[in-house]
């Protein structure tokens, strides 16, 4: 099962992209409460957003993005069988991705 | 990176200025990697100098943060909106001053994409979130504060 | 609409204790009325009058019905809602059979599938109110299956699928008027909604009755009226789903009281009493609420 939920709103002019990822976003600051012991890192690292096999965006993340992160952006002029990619790699080296044409998404 | 790409950045690099071709990003081995040293810093002003090296970042009234709420209803998850009238974005970072590692995020956009972001951050406590755009090569930033409190029955 | 803005800066229990003033000075008597209808329909004068501009519907929104700023913030929040993934899993755990090769849609009405608006029911067999939480896990029981534990995890997440499927069917709990136990279990979750308790001694009603839409510190307190539609919650707070009783446990907490246990008779009493007062208004759970 995907990690990534998109929906896509084709405009005359522009489209709507909007994700939300499930993943933890461990920032690594916290301790476990019973044991005291630091909560390891572990979060996104990176967002890749490619438009018919093209780059379009690319997001570099922090521990300050939050759990399940969301994040939206909106493409210049797109057709609906376009087709978007969307992938993400985490400081694990964990990743995952998600391709569809904007109409189907 | 596959051939494909890396024959896109051989081309660019032969025009003047190697321009990128329009509709593409720089590849990611040509872009700088993830700025992890960035993301390390621990103060408002080491951040901005490890990600801008010493550019100058003046301020501008054409950045904007639609829709931002002035007292956050949970710390850990404030919705960000930045948008910006500036001409030929080509990256936009966020910042959140009094975080302990205060670099939140930053994004490389080609122009196929608008200068128009949403996101959603961690906030330690209230301080300014700062966005810095780069705008025809140059960097431009604007600031709000967004209070962050204990709640009485809710918090 | 008074808002009254209350600063506490010794301390969370001296600022519920200027509330408290406010409370005792205004405090309206335990009302005693005919029956449940009567209740409600009383229930709903007073929260017109409080809030003259609100629609009955509006109610289910709780604060973000009073609370424009707060509303916006929601309002962005809930373009994706980030109980997604969980009403997802929530999904799936419904579908996925026991391993007798029964599921949960043998032991519910209409498969399970937009029920939970009916919830809690009277049990007539048993003799006492069952709420979805504790079907399901009868449901499990009766089919060689551990229960799950109550409050959040895999049980909110199966609550919120079957709540999705409910969504915007009209809360419809039954009161049967031919089991006198069912009333006294209303009338059981009625007085302990009206009672005080804690070292702050303060009733469900000190707050979200005389109180509701004032503030308490950063908090603006949610009307009684539209609470049980919106269950189970992803509260901010949590970053979590969670169940209306673990919300009942937090609240106990907050008034230094002991909080009862998951579906002990004193929260399944009160969540039937709570359910029923909003009758009429949607089911809109899962949502999202600070």
């Amino acid at each position: 099962m995907s990690t990534i939920l998109v929906k896509t709103n084709v405009g005359p002019e522009t489209t709507k992209v909007r994700m939300l990822i499930r993943h933890p976003m461990e920032t690594g600051l916290r301790k476990n409460k019973k044991t005291g012991k630091p909560i390891p890192a572990h979060f996104i690292k990176t967002v890749t957003c490619d438009l018919n096999g093209k780059t379009i965006l690319t997001a570099d993340w922090s521990i300050a993005i939050s759990k399940n992160p969301y994040m939206s952006f909106v493409i210049k002029g797109a057709k609906p069988s376009d087709v978007l990619k969307i992938s993400w790699v985490d400081n694990k080296g964990e990743h995952d991705t998600r391709q569809g044409k904007l109409s189907e998404l | 990176m596959t051939n494909m790409k890396r024959r896109v950045f051989l081309k660019g690099a032969l025009t003047a200025g190697g321009a990128v071709l329009a509709g593409t990003l720089v590849p990611r081995a040509v872009l700088a990697a993830w700025p992890a040293k960035a993301f390390d810093a621990k103060s408002l002003d080491a951040a901005e100098k490890d990600i801008f090296g010493g550019t100058p970042i003046a301020e501008s009234g054409k950045i904007h943060f639609p829709e931002l709420p002035t007292l956050a209803q949970d710390a850990r998850s404030v919705p960000i909106n930045i948008a910006t009238t500036l001409p030929n974005v080509t990256q936009i970072t966020l910042f959140v001053a009094k975080n302990p590692r205060p670099m939140a995020a930053t994004y490389h956009l080609s122009d196929r994409v608008e200068p128009k972001l949403s996101m959603r951050v961690k906030m330690a406590k209230t301080t300014d979130v700062v966005a810095v755009v780069k705008s025809d090569g140059k960097l431009y930033s604007a600031k709000r504060k967004v209070k962050v409190t204990i709640g009485g029955c809710g918090g | 609409m008074r808002q009254t803005n209350i600063k506490g800066s010794r301390g969370f229990a001296a600022t519920l204790a200027v509330l408290a003033a406010g409370v005792a000075a205004g405090f309206a008597p335990y009302p005693a009325h005919a029956g449940p209808e009567q209740d409600r329909i009383h229930l709903i004068g007073f929260y017109e009058a409080r809030f003259p501009k609100l629609k009955l519907d509006d109610y289910v929104n709780g604060v973000y019905a009073i609370n424009p700023q707060m509303r916006a913030e929601w309002e962005q929040i809930m373009v994706f809602p980030p109980y997604l993934p969980a009403l997802d899993t929530g999904k799936k755990l419904f579908h996925t059979k026991f391993k007798n090769g029964r599921s949960y849609a043998d032991c519910f009405p209409h498969r399970g599938i937009g029920i939970a608006n009916t919830y809690p029911r009277w049990d007539a067999k048993r003799g006492e109110v069952v709420t979805l939480a504790l079907a399901l896990n009868l449901c499990r029981e009766a089919n060689g299956e551990k229960p799950l534990p109550y409050g959040k995890g895999k049980i909110a997440d199966i609550l919120a699928y079957m709540a999705e499927t409910a969504k915007g069917k009209k809360i419809h709990v039954v009161i049967p008027a031919n089991d006198p136990r069912a009333l006294e279990a209303y009338e059981r979750g009625k007085e302990f909604y009206y009672a005080r308790r804690g070292q702050l001694n303060f009733s469900c009603a000190s707050c979200h009755i005389q109180n509701a839409g004032r503030l308490i510190r950063a908090n603006t307190l949610s009307p009684m009226l539209g609470q049980a539609t919106h269950w189970p919650t992803y509260r901010l707070k949590w970053g979590a789903l969670g169940t209306l009783q673990r919300r009942f446990r937090g609240c106990n907490k907050q008034v230094r009281a002991k909080p009862f246990p998951f579906q002990s008779r004193e929260y399944r009493d009160l969540e039937y009493f709570l359910t029923y007062m909003s009758n009429g208004l949607p089911e809109v759970g899962p949502t999202v609420r600070q």
